[in-house]
């Protein structure tokens, strides 16, 4: 039992000890890093790659680079690399073969997906009905992000929006309101006078493909203007009344429209109108506060000073107050009338 | 008996004052009549309603207005060929449509915003016509789909609305084989238009000409949502989402257009929506896009940004150009007889200001001029300055006739129509 024991120690320590040959050869340290730049490239556009070693020698390393299984470049030292991105429908395989002074050979490969990701944007803040611009964002307003992302699994198949990992940055912050599916966001509008950064990462739960896309965001000030309105034309939205101008006894009713203001409608309980009409303050309709008709009770024509100021009670720093020198001129044919509201 | 001379002269000059004094009668009792008929016109109050927009005690005005505004060559005026630059009425215009009358030349129909009444205006007579004579006062705007159906919308106490007109002719007068259509108009007089309500608040309208079909967006949940239905308003169908307001929407061919409304320097985008429900993105991140699409599918758009205001594109691109000019894709039409002809109003300057936006508040007027565009061959040509005739004109809703004899458009300085012949 002792002769067996010692036999089996024995055995053990010369395994140990002579064991498995060291896999000295086989093990040469190959740190390799693959590089690329840019991380998350857009559609039909240059990617750089580049090669770094801590061991390997790579400026005596014959390099040669390939994108889809097609020679591109080989010489030694050839460390670094331009591909096209592609049209993000059809994945991109770039590799990197590296054939050391030793006669290791290294591969290395990147997949290129660029996804096309395009963010638009429209504030919450009023505009006439009809008027065929934009809802600009101004302080005290929020505004709608929407990100239309493009983004297609290595066989072509566009991926569904709807299971997309959106990651919204603002202003440097990674957004709470980023995660699966966040195609649309509402966020605060800038600080008066400000700007926001919006920037966006767009990809899969799994695969390669990958889009980015960012925005700048200015405040704005409100737009306060004049129009000549007449009861069966309406507000003349063609012509804003400047500074000095004229209307047609006609046209005798004004209609303040505050552009971009932080408000559904103009007549919203928290908008404020003071009109001053030749320096005397004037009395509107409750239910149309933006309104005012000009009575002159003289005939021919009358030029008035008219003067708003407006108020937004939720944004205080906001508020508007404009001056209009306007000749009534009289139409042929009108006859002097009284107050009408 | 011996009637006597003297008594004889007694009953003749009593017989000749019977017979003026019952003249005198008559005229005094027609007088009478036709002032009350025209009381009864003004007395007519606001509760009167005609298919949903109230018809008032406007008549006397908007009517007297109306007569006034007709141009020289109005269908008082001896017929004549209107002259090139022919503006067609001294009146605010909600739209204007190219049709053709009974000889296949072209007339423009319009509507007016203080009436609604729709008139025709026939540029090879320099005649116009009216076609109906229901008052609806405050048309902000008006899409035509043919002659005599136009849909109608107005912003009102409570938000836009949007019906659907037809003119109703009057009972016609025999025509003679050699009568014009403006001459049995006259014989006839105008006709009535029928207003059918649509559904309230509308935001975005959009009718297709070849089909019985409208699109429209309404709010919906935290945004807005598209619908389809028929003429009507019948049958209808949400078929798109969106979390924005902000959309124009045109119809061409089987699809929609929908372009997010311009701002300078703001990203915007245009898709093709189709009735299914599926879209096909055009452009995207187009600073202050403005796009118009042609009928067979090339989307012409702008861009108005920190690199100035100009046309930007087409898609497709194959073997296509793009104008070279400083305009918005909106003061374009693509011709009638050449898709790969456009016609473009182009500003002789631009403002140092932010376009469109400040062109679209009214405090901003271009002057433009008229070019023409070959977008396979680049060849660009003057097609007309407004200097030449001592006008300026910022053209709004350029719209072309048949073989590209004319272009409509309203004047936005003043939003009255006018026509140009750019073809003979």
């Amino acid at each position: 039992m002792i002769y067996v024991r010692t036999v089996f120690l024995m055995t053990l320590v010369c395994i140990t000890v002579f064991g498995a040959p060291s896999p000295i050869i086989a093990q040469i340290p190959v740190s390799v890093t693959l590089n690329q730049e840019p991380r998350i490239p857009t559609p039909n556009s240059n990617v750089s790659f580049s090669l770094i070693s801590g061991f390997t020698d790579l400026n005596r390393a014959t390099i040669s680079w390939y994108v889809n299984g097609s020679l591109q470049r080989s010489a030694v030292g050839a460390k670094t690399f331009i591909a096209q991105s592609g049209n993000g429908i059809s994945p991109r395989t770039v590799r990197a073969e590296i054939v050391t002074q030793d006669e290791a050979v290294i591969v290395k490969t990147a997949i290129l997906q660029p996804g096309q990701v395009y963010i638009t944007w429209e504030a919450d803040t009023y505009t006439p009905p009809f008027f065929k611009g934009r809802a600009l964002p101004t302080p005290g307003s929020s505004v709608r992000l929407h990100a239309d992302a493009f983004l297609y699994t290595s066989s072509g198949n566009r991926i569904p929006e709807e299971s997309l990992n959106y990651k919204w940055t603002i202003n440097s912050a990674v957004s709470s309101l980023s995660g699966v599916g966040a195609s649309d966001i509402i966020v605060g509008a800038p600080s008066r006078y400000g700007a926001m950064n919006v920037s966006l990462e767009v990809s899969p739960n799994s695969g390669n493909a990958a889009g980015k896309a960012s925005v700048r965001i200015e405040s704005q000030e409100p737009s306060i203007l004049l129009y000549a309105h007449n009861p069966n034309a309406g507000a003349q939205y063609l012509n804003a009344l400047s500074a000095s101008d004229t209307i047609s006894s006609n046209f005798n009713t004004l209609v303040l429209e505050p552009f971009y203001t932080a408000a559904f409608s103009p007549t919203d309980s928290w908008l404020s109108y003071t009109w001053r009409v030749n320096g005397v303050e004037s009395v509107t309709s409750p239910d149309a506060p933006n309104k005012i008709t000009l009575s002159p009770t003289e005939s021919g024509d009358i030029t008035a000073l008219v003067s708003i100021i407006f108020k937004n009670a939720f944004s205080p720093l906001v508020t508007g107050e404009k001056t209009w020198r306007i000749l009534i001129e009289q139409a042929a044919g009108n006859s002097l009338f009284g107050n009408q509201q | 008996m011996d009637i006597s001379k003297r008594t004889l002269i007694i009953i003749t000059i009593g017989i000749v004052f019977l017979i003026i004094a019952t003249f005198g009668a008559w005229f005094w009792y027609i007088s009478n009549a036709e002032n009350e008929l025209e009381e009864l016109s003004i007395g007519r109050g606001l509760t009167s309603f005609v298919g949903g927009f109230p018809t008032g005690s406007t008549y006397s005005n908007v009517v007297d207005g109306i007569i006034g505004f007709l141009s020289p060559g109005s269908q008082e005026a001896p017929s004549e060929t209107a002259p090139r630059l022919w503006k067609v009425a001294d009146t605010q215009v909600a739209g204007i449509y190219w049709t053709t009358n009974d000889s296949s030349a072209p007339v423009l129909h319009f509507i007016t915003r203080s009436s609604g009444n729709i008139f025709r205006a026939d540029p090879q007579t320099s005649r116009t016509s009216r076609l109906s004579n229901t008052v609806i006062p405050k048309i902000s705007e008006a899409i035509f789909i043919n002659g005599d159906t136009v849909f109608l919308r107005s912003s009102g106490e409570q938000g836009i609305e949007t019906s659907l007109g037809e003119i109703v002719p009057p009972e016609q007068v025999e025509k003679p084989l050699e009568a014009t259509d403006e001459e049995v108009l006259a014989a006839s007089g105008p006709g009535t238009l029928e207003t059918k309500a649509l559904e309230r608040g509308m935001l975005e309208f959009a009718a297709s000409p070849s089909s019985d079909a409208i699109f429209y967006i309404l709010p919906y949940e935290d945004g807005t949502a598209g619908y389809v239905a028929r003429r009507d308003g019948t049958e209808e169908r949400q078929i798109w989402t969106s979390s924005f307001f902000g959309w124009k929407a045109s119809w061409v061919g089987d699809h929609i257009l929908l372009v997010q409304k311009g701002a300078y320097r703001a990203p915007g985008t245009a898709y093709d929506l189709y009735t299914n429900g599926s879209t096909q993105l055009r452009v995207a991140s187009v600073e202050g896009l403005s796009a118009l699409e042609s009928s067979d599918g090339k989307l012409l758009f702008s861009t108005a940004g920190q690199d100035g205001v100009g046309i930007s594109g087409i898609v497709p691109s194959e073997n296509i150009i793009a104008p070279p000019f400083a305009t918005l894709a909106e003061k374009c039409v693509w011709s009638s007889a050449n898709t790969n002809i456009v016609y473009c109003a182009v500003p002789k300057t631009l403002p140092e200001i932010s376009i469109p936006d400040a062109w679209y508040r009214g405090e901003y007027h271009f002057s433009d001029s008229i070019w023409r565009f070959d977008t396979q061959s680049g060849s660009v040509s003057l097609v007309y300055d407004p200097e030449e005739d001592s006008a300026s004109l910022d053209i709004l809703n350029p719209t072309i006739s048949l073989n590209d004899s004319y272009i409509g458009f309203i004047d936005a300085n003043t939003g009255e129509p006018w026509v140009l012949r750019i073809n003979n």
